[in-house]
């Protein structure tokens, strides 16, 4: 029932393991689904699968919330939000044509995240090819 | 020793805002610790880029500087090509928007190229700021 997206893998990552465990979001019987691609939220229903709703704004498969790391960490877990390293980055804003949030700016030839906006999918981490984002 | 290097530019004076692989031409120079000379420039003639990393347009560029002993590409900006690229030279991002004020970029860090030319292919790129 875990409506799998590929990316953002890493080990330790994953589902349930790490911060997600413990904290609240998305559990119970409350919880709500949350968009990967938009980052748009909604109500969990009882008895409906997340990943059987359509985003009510852009159309693609929902998740529960709190699964897969996306939308899991909000605001309460910024300081571990990637980080990436000026030194390193080569602007070929591949980072930025992948983050689901909108969560990469340029600036002066340098991705940079912002850091309320960052759902901490890791998805930017993967794509990038001299691995700047750490 | 020299260095000869590739500086990815359209008009021989700028270095182009778009990634090192799309440049019209690269204007080839040689460096010592003294300054730099100007060899020659040569044409893009490789395809369109369809499609960022196209495997076949990182071979093309290559194979053409790789003929000229280049040991270091010079950009503004690299794509993602940059991880073939830099098996066969150096990738050098350099923040000037002139190819004479990167020459001299180049030239302050010239040992640290050197350094990363002998490394061979598991290399690094280099930054420069
Ligand atoms: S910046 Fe990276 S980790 Fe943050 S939301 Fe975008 S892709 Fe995910
Ligand atoms: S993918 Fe990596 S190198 Fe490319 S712009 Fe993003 S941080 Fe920089
Ligand atoms: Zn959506």
């Amino acid at each position: 029932m875990f409506y799998g997206r590929g990316d953002g893998r890493r080990s330790g990552q994953g589902r349930g393991i790490g911060s997600n465990r413990n904290s609240n979001s998305g559990f119970g019987p409350g919880g709500s689904c949350i968009c990967p691609n938009c980052g748009r939220e909604v109500a969990h229903q009882r008895g409906v699968p997340c990943y059987e709703l359509k985003c009510p704004a852009c159309g693609s498969p929902m998740t529960r919330k709190g699964l897969n790391n996306i939308g899991s960490t909000g605001t309460d877990d910024i300081n571990n939000i990637p980080v990436i390293d000026g030194e390193e980055c080569i602007g070929c804003e591949k980072c930025l044509e992948v983050c689901p949030f909108n969560a990469i700016r340029m600036n002066a030839g340098t991705a940079e995240i912002i850091a309320d906006k960052c759902r901490n999918c890791h998805r930017c981490m993967s794509v990038c090819p001299v691995e700047a984002i750490k | 020793m020299s260095l000869i290097i590739a500086c990815a530019t359209d008009d021989g004076v700028n270095f182009i805002n778009r990634h090192f692989g799309d440049a019209d031409y690269y204007y080839i120079y040689r460096l010592d610790e003294n300054g730099s000379e100007f060899v020659k420039k040569i044409a893009n003639t490789t395809e369109e880029e369809e499609t960022h990393a196209d495997p076949k347009k990182a071979g093309g560029i290559v194979q053409i500087l790789m003929q000229e002993n280049v040991k270091a590409g010079v950009a503004k900006v690299f794509g993602p090509n940059i991880k073939r690229i830099k098996k066969h030279f150096v990738p050098v991002l350099v923040h000037s928007d002139t190819i004479q004020e990167g020459l001299n970029e180049l030239l302050n860090s010239y040992t640290e190229i050197l350094n990363l030319w002998n490394q061979g292919e598991t290399r690094r790129h280099l930054v420069l700021k």
